[in-house]
């Protein structure tokens, strides 16, 4: 996993650094002082060592400092200076013990209660835990400028990709940073939809006019979601005037959006040249190698392992975005602790089985003379203008499958089958869908030509 | 010729920093009687230095034991299986496991100062076997030698140039607060966090000192509880989450000080707690407790009011029905005032049992583990409890009649 512009990872250089440390010191005092330990993070020639506990941290300050620094100076001369932070990641004896069968229990849902009144913000979305890969790298680099020189780099910082990206978290992860790093500093997350709500509310109650003026406390004002601000008129404009008064006090504005702000539909033309007016960066699919790192990651935080192997595959095909990635990993996670003990590559492959949009490898022709096959009408009657019984039901199916399975648009598939309109696709996946519910012979044929599909 | 070291010549070479990472911790130094004296290591010739002094076989014991708990258990460093037995102004006894650390001061009379690190049990189970008041301790050979009238033991010392620094907690100023409150308070909710340190925060005792007094709550998700102890507020807030490990050992610790009152400080990495002859000092979680208010029901759909003892015994009864899954059911009907549990397994039988109650609202069957809802009723005091249910699937709160001091929270079983 390659971050930024290191040759080596933070950990090969700190396992290459072990190798030499280890010859400087005995067995014993290796293993005792040096178990745990990891760079947390590097900063220009300063590399932040994680170390369990501050007793451990005062002995290698003490003791191994400058044995420390000479073994990852001969790695990598940069590094100036090594400081020590105590931060303790589960121990694998730990990580052993979780392995417990699924409880009967009822809990508390506490996952929301860890979010901070003040600001919105969930503690959970940090730097610390966001994964940095080639896809996303970009907008991570971009975030990380915006909490060094807030105001002044990037703003406003405009994040956009499709849902489950990774958005959020980023986005989140600047509020976080910069609430610990500026204790007296103030930052606001909201989603647009939270935005239309208050204000409208603030409408109602007849206080429009002093809206605005609730805004001009934060430094960091972080918006998710904007595109769902699209059609309001009064909204925007009220947005409009926040985000005037704030960017000409140099206060931080971060937006996010499922679409560059150029392609966002219902939203005001100033508007959207004010999103475009500082940093726009995307968040495209994950690459395979991110999708990993991932996987690794989130399953390494609920102290499971499932094999390399197994992750790969995973990674390979589950294609869709990083919450679907966490809806199969939970599943597995399930399945493990219900058979009680690990995963096999068939158990994965049936759990994804259901959960893959299949690869856009079959054309719509390949498709439509499936179809046309499994019902025995002539594969050209189906683009024909016919109107016949026999030939109705198979195109009615054809245009259902196209759309459920492979997502294509209603105009696509309109104009793929004969120029049709888009309406009568969308006639013809409503009355498949209807009567799927009540005529199982149906579904049943369904699922033969899926596999047909497939194949 | 060689003459021992007077006092101020032992102060002046421990000071010396040229000389004190060959000489730190080493028994013997021989000193040459030129003058003036040399300024280099190997011109020093080593003279024996022994430890001696002379303390109340009871107090060392004691401290023994107490610090004998914290050392490593398996542990690849040998010293870190020791206690390390410091004289100098006065005896220390000091243990560490590298998360947690105790020290603890032995009143005696110190003859020679000196260093020296033994195991732990070796030299817990010879201070229990001695029968006299008064015993000494030397070093002899580099080896402790401990006797009393009629007994001589030689027990082998382990180096301990590499016994961790335990500077802990020294450096910042802390609380003063009540011993036995914290203690109580820490005793009340200790049993609900989890075992687990995967998520840490559950793992752990949230303690906090606050303008209005103390508060510990802890919690697994599938239970919480809350104990409050006011009036022993302080204007310095603290705010940590002990590991449950090391709260328990503090809970240890706490009921053996003798003090009424210690003073307790913390950072994001560790905390101490100190008495006049103990500190304990711990690695802390740096991270959040879950803001769990809002989970706490505000309004119930059935309450009963029953003797904490009644309920008890009806709980013991079910644990011997319930077979290996320890569930029971609870069972409210209002309208015909019971109040019953029920439980079930096939290997033992079946027990269906009512106990007198005071029951109002709407008619509620719902199930849970025995054990959560038993653990609660030893950290409550009055004679009578309150069980608020909010119904099927929700939590279900017990506190003790007109006390807000204490509120335990249980989820049910899913089914």
């Amino acid at each position: 996993m390659r971050m930024t512009t290191l040759s080596m990872s933070n950990r090969e250089l700190w396992q290459n650094a072990l190798v030499q440390i280890e010859l400087g010191t005995s067995q014993a005092s290796f293993r005792t002082w040096f178990r745990n330990t990891d760079i947390a993070s590097r900063d220009g020639g300063t590399v932040h060592v994680a170390v369990p506990s501050k007793i451990v941290k005062e002995w290698l300050m003490e003791k191994h400092h400058k044995l420390i620094l000479k073994a990852l100076r001969s790695l990598d001369s940069s590094i100036r200076t090594v400081e020590y932070a105590v931060h303790r990641t589960a121990l694998p004896a730990e990580k052993r013990a979780q392995r417990q069968p699924v409880s009967e229990n009822a809990s508390f849902d506490l996952g929301s209660l860890y979010i901070d009144k003040r600001d919105n913000l969930n503690p959970r979305y940090t730097f610390e835990t966001f994964v940095v890969g080639p896809f996303n790298e970009i907008a991570h680099a971009a975030a990380r400028a915006v909490v060094e020189r807030p105001g002044l780099s990037y703003n406003p910082l405009f994040v956009y990709g499709a849902t489950g990206r990774g958005k959020t978290h980023l986005i989140q992860a600047v509020g976080n940073q910069f609430k610990k790093a500026h204790a007296n500093k103030k930052v606001l997350y909201v989603t647009s939809e939270r935005f239309t709500t208050d204000f409208l509310n603030a409408v109602r109650a007849g206080r429009s006019s002093g809206f605005k003026d609730q805004y001009q406390q934060y430094d960091v004002l972080i918006m998710d979601d904007v595109q769902f601000i699209a059609n309001t008129e009064k909204t925007q404009e009220e947005l409009f005037h926040v985000f005037n008064r704030l960017h000409d006090d140099n206060k931080q504005i971060i937006f996010s959006s499922d679409k560059h702000p150029a392609l966002l539909a219902g939203l005001e033309e100033r508007l959207k040249g004010r999103f475009s007016a500082g940093m726009i960066a995307e968040i495209p699919e994950p690459d395979v190698e991110s999708r990993v790192a991932i996987i690794k990651a989130k399953i390494e935080s609920h102290g499971f392992s499932i094999p390399d192997d197994i992750i790969q595959y995973i990674a390979e095909n589950v294609r869709g975005n990083i919450r679907e990635l966490e809806g199969v990993l939970n599943m597995i996670v399930c399945k493990s602790q219900l058979k009680g003990k690990g995963v096999t590559h068939a158990d994965v492959r049936a759990l994804i089985k259901h959960n893959v949009k299949p690869n856009k490898g079959v054309s719509v022709d390949e498709v439509v003379r499936r179809i046309a096959q499994y019902y025995e009408v002539a594969e050209k009657s189906i683009y024909e203008k016919t109107r016949k019984k026999e030939v109705v039901k198979p195109r009615q199916i054809i245009m259902y499958m196209l759309r459920e399975e492979f997502s294509v648009s209603y105009p696509s598939i309109g104009e793929k089958l004969g120029g049709r309109d888009h309406t009568t696709v969308i006639h013809s996946c409503e009355k498949i869908k209807e009567e799927i519910k009540s005529n199982t012979s149906l579904e049943q044929e369904l699922e033969h030509i899926r596999t047909l599909i497939h194949a | 010729m060689f003459s021992p070291l007077t006092p101020q010549q032992l102060s002046t070479l421990s000071t010396d920093s040229r000389i004190e990472n060959t000489l730190l911790n080493k028994d013997i130094i021989y000193f040459p009687t030129i003058s003036p004296p040399p300024t280099t290591a190997t011109e020093y010739v080593y003279i024996k230095r022994y430890m001696r002094l002379s303390t109340v076989k009871e107090k060392i014991l004691n401290a023994v034991l107490l610090a004998e708990r914290i050392t490593g258990k398996k542990e690849s460093l040998p010293v870190l299986s020791c206690v390390l037995l410091e004289a100098s102004r006065e005896l220390s006894v000091r243990a560490t496991n590298l998360e947690a650390g105790v020290e603890v001061t032995v009143p005696c009379e110190i003859e020679d100062k000196g260093t020296i690190a033994v195991s732990a049990t070796v030299l817990s189970q010879t201070l229990r076997s001695i029968a006299a008041d008064k015993i000494t301790l030397k070093t002899e050979e580099g080896n402790l030698l401990v006797e009393s009238r009629g007994t001589k033991t030689l027990i082998k010392a382990v180096p301990h140039d590499e016994f961790p620094i335990l500077t802990a907690g020294k450096e910042k100023k802390g609380i003063t607060i009540p011993r036995e409150r914290l203690l109580h308070g820490i005793q009340s909710v200790s049993y609900a966090a989890s075992p687990s340190m995967i998520r840490p925060e559950l793992g752990s005792v949230y303690v906090s000192i606050r303008r209005d007094g103390i508060m510990c709550v802890a919690t697994d998700s599938f239970r919480l509880a809350e104990k409050k102890i006011p009036g022993a507020g302080r204007k310095d807030e603290i705010e940590i989450l002990v590991p449950l490990r090391h709260a328990l050992e503090l809970g240890h610790v706490l009921e053996r000080i003798k003090d009424e009152e210690i003073e307790l400080s913390a950072d994001e990495s560790q905390m101490s707690v100190a008495g006049s002859e103990v500190r304990y000092t711990s690695r802390v979680v740096d991270g959040t407790f879950p803001d769990y208010k809002e989970i706490i029901p505000k309004t119930f759909s059935a309450e009963a009011v029953v003797l904490k003892n009644d309920f008890a015994e009806m709980l013991r009864k079910a644990r011997v029905f319930s077979g290996n899954d320890q569930h029971v059911g609870l069972h409210l009907y209002p309208k015909k005032k019971i109040f019953s549990a029920t439980a079930r397994s096939s290997d033992v039988g079946e027990m269906s049992d009512s106990i007198d109650a005071a029951v109002s609202g709407e008619d509620l069957d719902i199930n849970f583990h025995i054990g959560y809802l038993a653990d609660c009723l030893s950290s409550i005091e009055s004679d009578s409890i309150t069980l608020g249910f909010a119904g099927s699937g929700k939590p279900l709160v017990i506190r003790g009649v007109s006390d807000q001091s204490f509120t335990y929270l249980v989820m049910p079983l899913n089914r």
